[in-house]
């Protein structure tokens, strides 16, 4: 059995943008988490390319671009911030396209062959009708292409500490819609899970206030362009209010003319380039009385959550939100937890350049020096992985995981077999 | 004398003095609903002829002659003629409208006498006027512009189907292209399929290698 499940252990992680599959291998299958409806039997382009089917996904999405003008209404991207909606059901529509598309790629001939392992990694903050769905997904696949044995889900950030090898840790995963911060002793501790309504999409509005100021109006209303202007300029500071003054003090240091590739267009930040740090401190600590007169003149805060009851602060710093999250552990874990802390997720991706390494960090040491200025000593890192991490967790699992634990709908563990389940 | 042959003693007239008949279809209304006669001078300036025969009544010519002169400067404002002239045939002195009407009108006056003998009594004033030659360049212009205005529309229009062709078949490229590649990757993945079937089993994959969690979840089982 374990030679088996090793030989067709399978792996899904559901990203927001991105879902990433297959069966174990270097590196997953990545395609966009996107479909597009097309009519049936309504364009000549769709019978020449041979299409039969209601809904592309994958690679061929993008060649159907231009075969709608109202595009908008037929492109469709089912999830946000790690959910789809319930009765959405074009949305899971497209879940269940994107999930067959990679078994259609992966089934093999082989003999032995009769379904994969296949473990699907959530958001952790998914609702259980997620994980009805994702089970009643791959139940009718398998009935239709008899490619799922037995399936199962996990959290993403479990499945990252399963990468990074680290049975005791907290995984701080942050998007763009949300950041999740994870305790894990063996088991994801679910009643500490602190989710914090804040990410990506933050560092963007503050990138998008600064390219009002410079002047680029219309610049700062395009989505794209406001992404790739913070990902060349944005900056962690590892102390705000000293990077700000030495920044103020030797502008030609930190002076950033932000070119877009390919054309002529130039961003010049001139003697405004100590608005780099805000990019980056915006994820970490909204609370910066920096930020008061974006929110006054009408920048979103970020909004509150509730945690076992407890109302948590949407502009809550980092530091404090991995705290509160260790707090809610078992009092004799919580030395274990801070000697692994894990950032996950694109929002912890930012560059250091050479020659402001006094004042600019990456993630992992500007939370270290949050919670240091707490008065706690943490490991801090990040995922050594983060494109992959979770989809390697998700195939450790499918390995290591028993043929006989079954699924329990209280621990949210265990295999949805078929023959037992469907 | 017939109103012909006054046309011909007016013609002669005219011609001696360097003037040529002038014939346009811009003034061809003109000439068949009022003025008689129009030249066209060595320096391209118009002129444009009424005849008035004497009537039996001096009253009913001078009153006939004054309603021509109105008639006259209101042609003038609209059409570009740059002297106008009334041709009085053997008038009496009573028939004719004060010499002041026509300085102030600046049409000019001329009388055929009893023997033929025409004599310019009054002189017209010279109307400034665009160039005729100028106006047709004018004319040629608006219509070469239109023209060109037109085919550059069409021009446009054919660009963007062309453009649009050439959008679908980059499309088809990169659709083959896809194809091609997915078709590609699944003959290396055949074969290598063996190189990768036995680094499966034989944990090759940094992410197995020595993990902690394949003991910790071969562990998992149902709670008692």
């Amino acid at each position: 059995m374990d030679a088996y499940k090793r030989k067709y252990a399978y792996g899904e992680d559901y990203g927001t943008s991105y879902f990433k599959f297959g069966p174990l291998a270097e590196k997953p299958e990545i395609i966009e988490n996107r479909g597009i409806f097309v009519s049936d039997g309504e364009s000549i382009i769709f019978k020449i390319f041979g299409v039969s089917r209601n809904i592309i996904v994958g690679p061929e999405v993008s060649l159907y671009l231009g075969s709608r003008s109202d595009i908008a209404r037929y492109l469709i991207y089912p999830m946000k911030d790690g959910r789809v909606e319930r009765n959405d059901e074009k949305a899971w529509k497209i879940i269940y396209e994107l999930t067959r598309y990679g078994f259609e790629k992966f089934k093999p001939d082989d003999r032995d062959f009769d379904g994969f392992y296949v473990t699907a990694a959530l958001s952790a903050i998914a609702p259980d009708y997620m994980y009805e769905k994702i089970f009643e997904i791959h139940s009718r696949i398998d009935s239709e292409l008899n490619v799922v044995k037995a399936v199962t889900i996990i959290p993403q950030p479990l499945a990252v500490a399963i990468a990074q090898k680290t049975v005791t840790c907290v995984v701080v995963e942050s998007g763009h819609g949300n950041t999740q911060i994870t305790p894990i002793s063996m088991y994801p501790i679910r009643n500490a899970i602190v989710t914090l309504n804040r990410g990506g999409a933050e560092a963007d509005a503050v990138a998008a206030e600064i390219l009002r100021d410079l002047g680029y109006e219309d610049r700062a209303r395009e989505e794209k362009f406001v992404r790739t202007f913070k990902e060349k300029v944005g900056l962690i500071p590892l102390d705000l209010d000293e990077a700000i003054r030495k920044a103020k003090e030797e502008p030609k240091r930190f002076y950033v003319k932000y070119r877009v590739p390919g054309t002529r267009i130039e961003i010049d930040m001139g003697d405004k380039s100590w608005m780099r740090f805000l990019i980056g401190e915006i994820i970490f600590n909204p609370e910066h009385e920096i930020f008061e007169s974006y929110y006054n003149r009408g920048m979103s805060r970020p909004s509150d959550t509730v945690v076992g009851g407890e109302r948590i602060r949407g502009t809550l710093p980092l530091g404090e939100a991995i705290e509160k999250s260790v707090n809610y552990t078992p009092v004799e874990l919580a030395p274990s937890l801070f000697k692994k802390i894990i950032l996950s997720g694109g929002n912890f991706s930012w560059q250091v350049p050479q020659g402001l390494r006094d004042v600019a960090v990456d993630a992992a040491t500007k939370v270290r020096k949050q919670l240091r200025d707490m008065g706690i000593e943490a490991n801090v890192e990040l995922a050594k992985d983060p494109v992959y991490s979770v989809w390697k967790g998700t195939i450790v699992y499918s390995i290591a995981v028993p043929d006989d634990y079954l699924w329990d709908w209280k621990k949210k563990e265990g295999w949805y077999k078929r023959g037992k389940h469907y | 004398m017939s109103r012909s042959e006054f046309l011909s003693l007016i013609e002669k007239y005219f011609e001696s003095r360097g003037y040529v008949t002038f014939l346009s279809e811009e003034y061809k209304d003109l000439l068949n609903n009022f003025f008689d006669l129009m030249f066209r001078g060595k320096n391209n300036e118009i002129i444009a002829i009424k005849i008035v025969e004497q009537k039996e009544f001096s009253l009913k010519m001078k009153e006939e002659i004054e309603k021509i002169i109105v008639r006259i400067l209101s042609i003038v404002s609209n059409i570009d003629i740059n002297k106008v002239y009334i041709v009085a045939v053997n008038p009496r002195f009573t028939s004719l409208p004060n010499i002041d009407i026509f300085k102030e009108s600046g049409i000019g006056l001329i009388t055929i006498g009893p023997n033929n003998q025409i004599i310019e009594r009054i002189p017209a004033k010279m109307r400034e006027y665009r160039n005729m030659v100028g106006k047709s360049i004018e004319k040629d212009i608006y219509f070469l512009v239109k023209d060109l205005r037109t085919k550059v529309y069409l021009l446009e229009e054919r660009m963007s189907k062309y453009e649009e062709r050439l959008n679908n078949l980059l499309r088809r490229i990169e659709f083959i292209e896809n194809k091609v590649s997915y078709i590609s990757t699944k003959e290396v993945s055949a074969i290598s399929d063996v190189e990768e079937k036995k680094k499966v089993m034989k944990d090759s994959f940094d992410f197995l290698r020595d993990n902690p969690w394949l003991n910790v979840l071969s562990k998992r089982k149902k709670s008692t």
